[in-house]
């Protein structure tokens, strides 16, 4: 396994990329409302990525026909957009892009309410986004990499939540998908080194039942088997001596 | 929301002009008006709605300045603007969405 390290030049690229995926995703965020259709909500999201002299990094990435994932309610990840996929007041969207820039990937996901929700969904959505905060408490020189995994893993079962195990994190650089896998469940090694300069891509991906999942006929769209909610929370974060820098939130 | 401020480019998304490049200078309602310099000039502008283009929120040096102090934009100041966005254009990032 070769996992790259990047220099300060290329870090610089990935924080401008990361930027502006953050603040993409954050106006994104606000926009989503009740009687919306998720192709709306793509539509918007490529011209945001794009206004800024951007690439959407999923559009026709193996095939995926769209700039942002919307995945809605029992969808985990990778749902197709749609105008005949209307937003209703109680749903929860993931949103979920990436962004080219000057070469560089930066990805991101972020899940939030349409309209009211129900505090079980809302429990969801914010403790999905905590486990990667507590997994990034271990994303800094000298730790391994399933610590993260590690961390993420026992904050959400702690919850009784199950974890997705048939997607993972992963490296990012001039590659949306780079070595290393990164996973969001219980490791029983402690993985690789982690080193000043590399660039991951965490993402739990959360259910409030079982953790297994099924792929839909469309090939893309995964959801939980048993219908649970899901919820997905993802930055890309640059691994330093003093600790982890994400690059792609913006508040 | 996407903001379309005057001095931002913007890429004709459709009508015979599709792909072309222009310099934003002025917004009207969900119309804009664009130049570039050389066909469609600071007095025959374009006039576009804004569903029918792709803005990039960049504004040339130079006619930033004279958005400040508002001076006026010549026609020569959009076509060096478009001509250094091309440049910057094959140098790296394509903006462009796919057609």
């Amino acid at each position: 396994m070769s996992v790259t390290v990047k220099s300060e030049r290329e870090i610089e690229l990935m924080r401008e990329a990361g930027r502006i995926l953050g603040t993409v995703l954050r106006d994104l965020s606000k926009e989503i409302h009740p009687g919306m259709s998720t192709y709306q909500v793509n539509k918007l999201g490529d011209e945001m990525i794009r206004s800024y002299g951007c690439i959407p990094s999923f559009l026709n990435y193996q095939g995926y026909p769209a700039s942002i994932c919307t995945s809605v309610n029992e969808e985990v990840v990778h749902g197709i957009p749609s105008k005949k996929r209307i937003l209703k007041d109680g749903d929860i969207i993931s949103m979920d892009a990436g962004v080219i820039y000057h070469g560089y990937h930066s990805d991101a996901a972020r899940t939030v309410g349409v309209g009211e929700i129900s505090e079980e969904a809302s429990k969801l959505i914010e403790r999905t986004k905590q486990s990667f905060f507590e997994g990034i408490k271990f994303a800094k020189e000298g730790c391994h990499l399933h610590e993260i995994s590690n961390a993420i893993a026992d904050y959400n079962e702690s919850f009784g939540y199950g974890v997705i195990r048939d997607l993972v994190g992963h490296g990012i650089g001039t590659e949306l998908h780079e070595e290393p896998q990164i996973p969001n469940f219980r490791q029983e090694r402690r993985g690789m080194k982690l080193y000043s300069g590399m660039t991951l891509a965490i993402e739990p991906m959360v259910s409030a039942g079982g953790y297994s999942v099924k792929w839909l006929d469309d090939d893309w769209t995964v959801v939980t088997q048993d219908k649970s909610l899901a919820a997905h929370y993802e930055n890309t974060v640059l691994i330093t001596k003093n600790g982890p820098e994400i690059l792609s939130l913006v508040e | 929301m996407i903001d379309y401020k005057v001095g931002y480019f913007a890429y004709s998304m459709a009508g015979h002009d599709k792909g072309s490049i222009y310099v934003i200078v002025d917004v009207k309602g969900e119309y804009v008006y664009l130049c570039d310099g050389k066909i469609r000039t600071t007095d025959n502008l374009k006039k576009k709605k804004i569903k029918h283009i792709q803005v990039i929120k960049k504004c040339d040096e130079t006619i930033s300045y004279k958005l400040e102090q508002n001076l006026e934009i010549r026609n020569e100041d959009i076509k060096l603007a478009i001509k250094k966005q091309i440049k910057d254009i094959k140098g790296g990032n394509i903006c462009q969405r796919q057609m």
